[in-house]
């Protein structure tokens, strides 16, 4: 890629195959403004892209656009919440309403949900076609389902999407260094970067300004408004898959490559505090016996600050940059684990196998909850706020709902075991197929990952050439926190977090298999003497010193 | 297909955009997914209010100026409001302050050359009562607003030309409104004042109670000793009083009865006794060993409903195989390095402060053997009187050095008026770092205090002692037949010689 193309960030084209033929035409900004007109929203949507081919590419550029997509945005939101009347009316009825009900003033909110009028009806059978043209879908969620892009221009698999936590920016990374960041409410460009170098992996860091891409030979950091590069993490070598940790302001990566089968010290995963540059531990991964593989993917569980990484020999990792090894291993398939996922509340977890099997996990009991095999094996998973699976396989999505409840609740660990059909490995045992709560297919490119949007009912999909945005009804988190990273957070908010995400950085010696770690420490403070607890505390410190010294070594021969 | 999808209302949320006037939609959400562990936040918090504490600590606030010029043995501050206090020099010079304007508003020399002792207020405030070594109680009439001021300095026959203030020639006591002052029989050392009648107590070869319209003590309590240091009055249980005596005993009296009711032999002199105005029966006197000892006054037998602790009177006697329960301490408040001279309850109860001839002046919680805040300066000398101020806020130490000093009683907190959200603030870092005061980091910044070097060197060397003696004790142990090792005493009773009632 010798001289720099314009933006790549084009609408998706009408696809003939395509399984919803009339949003595929609509980009967003067409699909905010007359998401009723559809059928003139072609002519719209390529007269939008045409402008946005020349205009985008550079940020200043890409500000200008982004000033006018706002505009033509927000006229097509404001026009969505008229109906009849004013936004401020509106606001004041639904705060009526609420004031009515007093069950209704402690749950202001309340997620959304798809569910069968008739005993015969099947969720799963519902194309998002059908689902958009639904009446009580509005116009907002129709212009928000309707971005989508096509990436075919650009000559490359893309490999990596991701949400910013507030779920106001996405990230997408194609494998020959196309790297954008996406205001996609406003339909805009932040960055957009042409790497000119193999990227394997991209995730935004604790907010939207900053975001980190996993490259050939080292880790960078970008900044996500003006697109330059903010620093380059060399001691992540040749980073296969990127992590980190917001509470913690870790990030973590493995090396890709025939490192990654080595026993050598160098094959280990990196965490690198982003908030200081050190690097904070190396858990080894090629250390002989362990006979772990290659960590492939990885997923990072938030309530504890573990990571849990998929091997190539079948095992699921989970990782402390404290431990020398694995805090624990969980034997979970039979082939090479292909994807992994955590629940945001840390209490379940997904594992996927190139054998084609799908397995979740109790994070509690430790146990393996179900497991049902699909047709490949699944590319991608995500576990959504509200605990909706997805996980794709070739060119296929599949939303899973409530597959936890039957095995787990009320059950013992044994019995729920017994019902899931296997225990230990789970390829071992496959449990009766699971209806899945929604399919989509997306034919013509194999779907390389699959991510929830925070706070909306929204899945973002990128397939090796597109982009897609997809509606799960009930996925997304319905309750804004202020004091969490929210969309709607405001400038002076987002500056105070940053401070306070600074200030309050978990060490890293806080995480664990659970998070009592303080209450452990307070007790131990309590009853050990002092002389004691220091010694034990420098014996601590002296043993991982003399670990990573060792592994340096290792590294060094 | 019954559907419904997440849709919010961008403008709702970011607020109304025609002007200054938008107001941010703000939600709570307590939902795990959305916010850090608890535990190791928590953790992180209270580290970083330790430091936060540690860094805003600046405990001085002032010296009263222009000060006395020789040391300063006596404080006191008014009972009905907090913005007056009396102090008290050698030199003979009392002095009455007027806090929030830091000004001193009268300045007497009842007799010049006479070491002032001790201060008090009266009962009502209405004046202020300083003794001498000259044999004198003096008075000086405090207005109750505190702006007017007079002092009446009355010759009592056979004293002759007391040199008062500068508007009451000598001689005119009998002339000005029957004020007065008291001439006592000996040099006295100590006072103070009955909580609710018009009655003081001075210390001198024995404790005199004075009704403040009588110029004879109406009564005198002795306990076979001629030299008394301190008195106190109990705040709550108002016919209490207690005394120290340089027999190195604290006698308790009710004035209600003829004869004093308890005595309690220290093994070193006690300097102070300081009543807790909360809690009636409880004690703290300050001693020449360096410690403070608390003590609860039901317990040093004679008081409690039980039998073994009966009183002893005539006619009845005590059976002989029940044993009287050892009297002890109920905490030991370990860490002066000399001699405390002063000590002054907070009138919640709950804090303590106390002087001592270290040149340090150290703030206890009440139950704490250990102290929680030094106070130093590097011209500080021995601090011979200490004083909470009536609002609990405030220290006020006065010392060798002839200075009256001024300090926070809690360093870290800002003196301004605080917000709610500011207090509430302070509040949830001082119950964080309480809360996780055992872990080491936090243990470390929050307990670390820095002594001056003279006191850091009688520190190591009290500690050298203590393990020497504790070794002491473990060879007699060890060289001792199997139960015949002596039993050794806890530190609570170890410095108890005897009680007698």
């Amino acid at each position: 890629m010798a001289e720099t193309p314009g933006s790549l960030l084009s609408p998706l084209k009408n696809d003939s195959n395509d399984a919803t033929p009339d949003l595929g035409t609509t980009d967003a900004v067409a699909g905010a403004t007359a998401p009723s007109h559809m059928a003139a929203s072609g002519e719209a949507a390529a007269k939008a892209s045409g402008k946005r081919r020349v205009k985008a590419g550079v940020s200043v550029k890409a500000k200008a656009e982004k000033s006018s997509g706002k505009g033509r945005v927000k006229k097509g939101t404001a026009s969505a919440g008229r109906g009849g009347a004013t936004g401020r009316d509106r606001g004041a009825r639904e705060a009526n309403d609420a004031v009515k009900d007093a069950a209704s003033v402690l749950h202001t909110v309340s997620g959304g949900f798809l569910e069968p009028s008739h005993p015969l009806e099947r969720t799963s059978r519902l194309s998002q076609a059908a689902l958009l043209v639904h009446p009580s879908v509005d116009a907002a969620t129709r212009s928000r389902a309707a971005f989508s892009l096509s990436l075919a221009s650009s000559q490359q698999t893309y490999v990596a999407a991701a949400y910013s936590r507030s779920g106001r920016s996405l990230l997408l990374a194609g494998g020959a260094g196309h790297v954008a960041a996406i205001d996609w409410r406003a339909a805009t460009p932040r960055a957009e970067l042409f790497l000119n170098d193999k990227v394997r992996d991209a995730t935004f860091l604790h907010n939207d300004g900053l975001f980190a891409v996993a490259q050939r030979k080292a880790a960078y950091i970008y900044d996500a408004t003006s697109g330059g590069q903010v620093h380059v993490l060399r001691s992540h070598v040749s980073p296969a898959w990127l992590a980190f940790l917001p509470h913690h302001l870790l990030l973590a990566s493995a090396p890709a490559g025939a490192l990654a089968n080595t026993p050598s010290a160098a094959n280990a995963i990196y965490y690198t505090d982003v908030s200081t540059g050190e690097v904070v531990g190396r858990p080894r991964v090629g250390t002989p016996g362990l006979a772990l593989g290659a960590a492939r993917c990885a997923a990072v569980n938030v309530s504890t600050g573990t990571l849990h990484t998929g091997h190539s020999a079948g095992v699921v990792g989970i990782w402390s940059p404290s431990a020398g090894a694995p805090l624990a291993r969980i034997l979970s398939h039979k082939a090479g684990v292909t994807a992994v996922a955590v629940a945001p509340d840390g209490r379940w977890a997904a594992t996927a196998g190139a054998d084609a099997v799908t397995a979740v996990w109790d994070l509690r009991t430790w146990q393996q909850v179900r497991a049902f095999r699909n047709y490949a094996p699944v590319t991608s998973l995500d576990i959504s706020a509200t605990g909706v699976l997805a996980l794709s396989y070739s060119s296929t999505v599949e939303l899973y709902k409530d597959i936890y409840a039957g095995a787990g609740a009320g059950m013992s660990p044994a019995a729920a075991a017994a019902q899931a059909g296997s225990v230990g490995r789970g390829g071992g045992g496959v449990s009766a197929p699971v209806r899945p709560y929604m399919v989509e297919r997306l034919p013509g490119s194999p779907v390389a990952r699959v991510r929830f949007c925070p706070y909306e009912d929204l899945l973002g999909v990128i397939t090796t050439a597109s982009f897609r945005t997809l509606v799960v009804p009930g996925a997304g988190e319905a309750a804004l926190d202020s004091r969490a990273p929210n969309p709607y957070e405001s400038r002076r908010s987002r500056r105070e977090q940053e401070v306070r995400a600074a200030l309050e950085k978990l060490p890293p010696a806080s995480i664990g298999l659970t998070t009592d770690w303080a209450k452990g420490r307070n007790k131990i403070g309590k009853q050990l003497g002092r002389k004691r607890l220091a010694s034990e505390v420098a014996a601590r410190a002296g043993r991982q010193e003399r670990n990573l010294h060792r592994a340096g070594a290792a590294k060094g021969k | 297909m019954k559907v419904k999808v997440l849709s919010r209302s961008d403008a709702s949320w970011n607020g109304t955009t025609d002007g200054a006037g938008a107001v941010r939609r703000t939600g709570r959400n307590p939902a795990p997914h959305l916010h850090p562990p608890l535990r190791p936040l928590e953790a992180v918090r209270a580290l970083n209010a330790a430091k936060v504490g540690r860094m805003l600590a600046r405990p001085f606030l002032f010296s009263l100026e222009p000060g006395h010029v020789d040391g300063v043995y006596g404080l006191a501050r008014s009972r009905t409001t907090t913005s007056l206090v009396a102090s008290a020099s050698a030199d003979g010079e009392l002095k009455l302050w007027h806090l929030p304007s830091q000004r001193s508003i009268a300045v007497r020399t009842p007799l010049p050359r006479a070491f002032i002792r001790d201060v008090a207020f009266s009962c009502d405030s209405s004046r202020v009562l300083a003794v001498s070594d000259a044999k004198l109680v003096y008075a000086m009439r405090v207005a109750a607003d505190g702006d007017t001021l007079q002092a009446r300095a009355g010759p009592v026959e056979g004293v002759g030309g007391v040199h008062g203030g500068e508007e009451t020639p000598a001689g005119a006591s009998a002339a000005v409104g029957g004020e007065m002052s008291y001439l006592a029989s000996a040099p006295l050392s100590a006072i103070d004042a009955h909580y609710k009648r018009p009655v003081f107590a001075t210390a001198s070869d024995a404790v005199e109670v004075w009704d403040e319209t009588r110029s004879e003590p109406i009564q005198r309590l002795t306990w076979g000793v001629d030299s008394l240091h301190t008195v106190s009055w109990n705040p709550v249980e108002q016919d209490l009083l207690a005394s120290a005596a340089s027999d190195r005993s604290v006698t308790l009296y009710d004035i209600r009865e003829r004869t004093p009711l308890r005595k309690l032999v220290m093994a070193l002199r006690a300097n102070t006794v300081a009543w807790n105005p909360m809690e009636a029966f409880n004690f703290t006197i300050g001693c020449d060993d360096g410690n403070c000892y608390s003590f609860d006054m039901r317990l040093l037998g004679g008081f409690s409903g039980d039998k073994a602790a009966r009183p002893v009177t005539a006619g009845t006697r005590r059976s002989r195989d029940v044993k009287e329960p050892a009297v002890r301490a109920r905490t030991v408040h370990k860490d002066h390095v000399g001699a405390v001279m002063s000590v002054s309850y907070s009138p919640t109860g709950r804090e303590f402060a106390s002087g001592s001839y270290d040149r340090t002046v150290r703030l206890w919680d009440a139950q704490a053997s250990r102290s929680k805040e030094v106070y130093h300066t590097r011209r500080m000398q021995k601090v011979f009187s200490v004083l909470y101020s009536g609002d609990g806020r405030y220290v006020l130490s006065g010392s060798d050095d002839s200075d009256v000093r001024v300090w926070k009683a809690d360093a870290a907190r800002p003196i301004k008026p605080l917000l709610p959200p500011e207090q509430a603030a302070l509040n949830s870092a001082s119950a964080l770092v309480e809360r996780y005061s055992a872990l080491p980091d936090v243990r470390r910044i929050a307990k670390k205090r820095h002594v001056p070097k003279p006191v850091k060197a009688a520190q190591l060397m009290r500690a050298e002692i203590a393990a020497n003696e504790e070794r002491k004790h473990r060879n007699v142990v060890a060289n001792s037949g199997k139960g015949k090792a002596p039993k050794r005493k806890s530190v609570k009773e170890r410095s108890i010689v005897t009680t007698l009632e």
